[in-house]
């Protein structure tokens, strides 16, 4: 009942915050109902996040000051029901009947992941486990962790309202819920261009996405992003509609908070900047100072983490200008580290070079036939918007001598210039990257299939393509939903659930029920580190140097040394993959083998490639708790020194 | 080019698109089936 009760009010939080906002800007009288709400529920979710940045840096997470703190912010909300109404409402027809009980039914597939205990990995490493120590700690710590430590995060800010006040479920809910605030933009954009029939069957095939089903109720940011960059994109094209100041702020403040969720939001930041003084200059408007607004508000709104970033290391983008800006904490990151990861965005993140024949071709090669990198076949786009490309093409067509007037203008100039830039900067080529931009590519493309299809009278084969893509996209959505259907329906225990969903989860629940509080554990097993009770270290062999089992570490004093510094108990290591070697994460073999760490405990696990389907493949490996045997320690180092 | 010679290559391009696109995922598929008892 309590996750409940939190999970509504974190949502009047943010509608509050954001129809206070909508309201002090004079625009929300001016948008209609879906967009109100749509707008709102952005700008509100964006504020909640940088607001809680500063009350996490004044290390004042406690649960009193975050619900006075929500219930402040959920009171503008009420401007939401006094705003004048606007339209009126006509009935549904057939065709959006259809399309509201697939929206229905993605809903239900959605709520089953929500109210299911959380088993992502990339979750478990750092979206949820960041909130989660930050909530244990009382506000922020700096984590000088590359990738996933000191990186923006406003959008896990918001996760920690809920799991302070609500627990793990308000939790999971709150994902699942905020997943869908892009689907709801999506709708409401369309519907300026095409009627509701065509508007609503986008947001079915938005929310079917395999994409947005493998992140929306996870803790990932992309889908989360992808509602920012919706409305920097709408309110870009408002500024350069109107020349209204209003709505170049409003696009500055949903920039920012895309920039202050993810670094990639910067390419965003870049483009939007473009996207608006080109839409400005072709139609001949005023533009410096619209641009300005827009860039001084992004700032403002997103420039925090990156502040927070150089305070703790001297670069705000960590570790992106190492060696060009001195760094404050030598111990935070080093060369060997920066090669490491270089190597690894070279090589286990890029599968296609980065040439011209591979920018335009990797759309379709991650459709049709993606390399296994490129993580394209069953989280991929679907297949809606290359099957209905002649269509758009065709509606381009009609409108080329007037498309730089469109709204959809400086949107299009948003999705491809970002593609542009993410495609060239050598960033990790896997499609999710993209989630961000492809409710603009939707909208876009699908609105210009559809000026073709009025046309040229191509509407079958137009309904057909609509049909099949969003037809397997909710199959694929069903099966997701399969395995959480189980925990909801089954009376699996959420042990049982997540036994059978996370690779190693019986080994966190021995070191849950058998280490003491003062214990901390040292482990590279990421889709562990939200389930202990226990503080843990999350070690990685390239992204962290403050333990560095990079893949040449072959010190076992120093190691050792290193473990100690971080108060580490035990280590949790999985044996398999190590093998013999005593390099790396397998540096633990030369302290066992002078006594210093000795086996607490060891489990054989279940290891799972994919959650969905774990018949894909499923092997076993040993997982060995190991403990510190201090006496032995210090003889090893006697004998070392000796 | 008349309608419904536009209409038949368009329906060509979708459906053969869509072969093409579920093609991928045929192992995934039968994977599925078994999954249901369907396979």
């Amino acid at each position: 009942m309590i996750a409940v009760f939190t999970l509504v009010l974190q949502i009047l939080a943010c509608l509050g915050l954001g129809a206070g906002a909508l309201r002090t800007l004079k625009v929300l009288d001016r948008l209609a109902c879906v967009e109100r709400l749509g707008w709102s529920f952005a700008i509100g979710m964006g504020m909640l996040g940088w607001l809680l940045f500063a009350i996490g840096s004044l290390h004042l997470f406690r649960p009193e000051i975050l619900w006075i703190f929500l219930g402040l912010a959920a009171l503008p909300s009420v401007f939401l029901w006094r705003a004048s109404p606007s339209g009126s409402f006509d009935r549904f027809d057939r065709w959006q009947w259809i399309c509201l009980v697939a929206l229905s039914l993605a809903a239900v597939f959605d709520l089953l992941e929500a109210v299911a205990p959380p088993a992502d990995a990339d979750t478990m490493a750092y979206h949820f486990a960041l909130p989660k120590q930050f909530i244990e700690s009382g506000g922020l710590d700096f984590v000088p962790r590359a990738i996933d430590g000191a990186i923006p995060l406003l959008v896990q800010m918001t996760y920690i309202p809920v799991l302070s006040l609500g627990g793990e479920l308000a939790l999971t809910l709150w994902t699942g819920v905020s997943g869908w605030g892009a689907v709801l933009l999506t709708y409401a954009i369309a519907r300026r261009f095409v009627p509701r029939t065509a508007a609503l069957a986008f947001a079915v095939l938005l929310t079917s996405t395999p994409a947005i089903v493998y992140s929306g109720g996870s803790g990932h940011v992309e889908v989360r992003l992808a509602m920012f960059v919706l409305l920097a994109a709408i309110a870009i094209a408002d500024t350069a509609r109107t020349g209204d100041w209003r709505y170049a702020a409003i696009a500055g403040l949903a920039v920012g908070f895309v920039v202050g969720g993810k670094y990639s939001g910067l390419f965003i930041a870049l483009a939007s900047a473009i996207a608006l003084f080109s839409a400005l200059a072709l139609q001949r408007r005023p533009w410096v100072v619209l641009c300005v607004i827009l860039c001084m508000v992004t700032l403002v709104a997103g420039g925090q983490w990156y502040v927070w970033n150089w305070i703790h290391t001297g670069d705000p983008v960590f570790p992106v200008l190492f060696g060009l800006i001195p760094y404050t904490d030598p111990t935070y990151w080093d060369m060997t580290h920066q090669r490491a990861l270089e190597q690894v965005m070279a090589i286990d993140e890029r599968a296609a070079p980065i040439n011209l024949l591979w920018f335009f071709a990797y759309p379709f090669v991650a459709t049709f036939k993606g390399l296994p990198i490129f993580e394209s076949g069953r989280t991929g786009f679907g297949p809606f918007v290359l099957l209905v490309l002649p269509m758009a093409a065709a509606g381009i067509w009609l409108y080329r001598r007037d498309l730089h007037k469109s709204m959809l203008f400086p949107m299009a100039v948003i999705a491809v210039l970002f593609y542009a830039f993410w495609f060239c900067s050598g960033f990790s080529q896997r499609i999710r990257h993209l989630v961000p931009i492809y409710p603009l590519a939707l909208i876009c493309v699908g609105v210009a299939a559809v000026r073709g299809v009025d046309r040229f009278g191509i509407d079958r084969p137009f309904a057909l393509a609509v049909g099949l893509a969003a037809t397997v996209q909710l199959l694929g959505h069903a099966v997701f939903a399969r395995n959480y259907a189980g925990y909801a329906f089954f009376s699996e225990s959420r042990e049982q659930f997540l036994t059978r969903n996370i690779t190693g989860y019986p080994a966190a629940a021995w070191i849950n029920a058998n280490l003491p509080s003062t214990a901390k554990v040292f482990t590279a097993e990421r889709q562990l580190i939200y389930h202990f009770d226990v503080p843990a270290y999350y070690g990685h062999p390239t992204d962290d140097a403050r333990i560095d089992i990079h893949p040449g570490a072959r010190d076992r004093g120093r190691f050792y040394a290193q473990l100690r510094n971080q108060r580490v108990t035990h280590i949790l290591i999985r044996q398999a993959e190590t093998l013999d070697a005593e390099s790396g994460i397998g540096q633990w073999r030369g302290l066992a083998s002078h006594g210093c760490l000795r086996p607490a405990h060891t489990v054989t696990v279940d290891v799972f490639q994919s959650r969905t389907l774990p018949s894909l493949s499923q092997t076993t490996t040993t997982l060995t708790v190991l403990e510190f045997d201090e006496t032995a320690c210090q003889a090893m180092n006697a004998r070392s020194a000796g | 080019m008349n309608q419904r010679t536009l209409n038949v290559l368009l329906f060509v391009w979708v459906v053969g698109g869509f072969a093409a696109y579920l093609i991928q995922f045929h192992a995934l598929i039968r994977t599925v089936l078994d999954v249901f008892g369907l396979g």
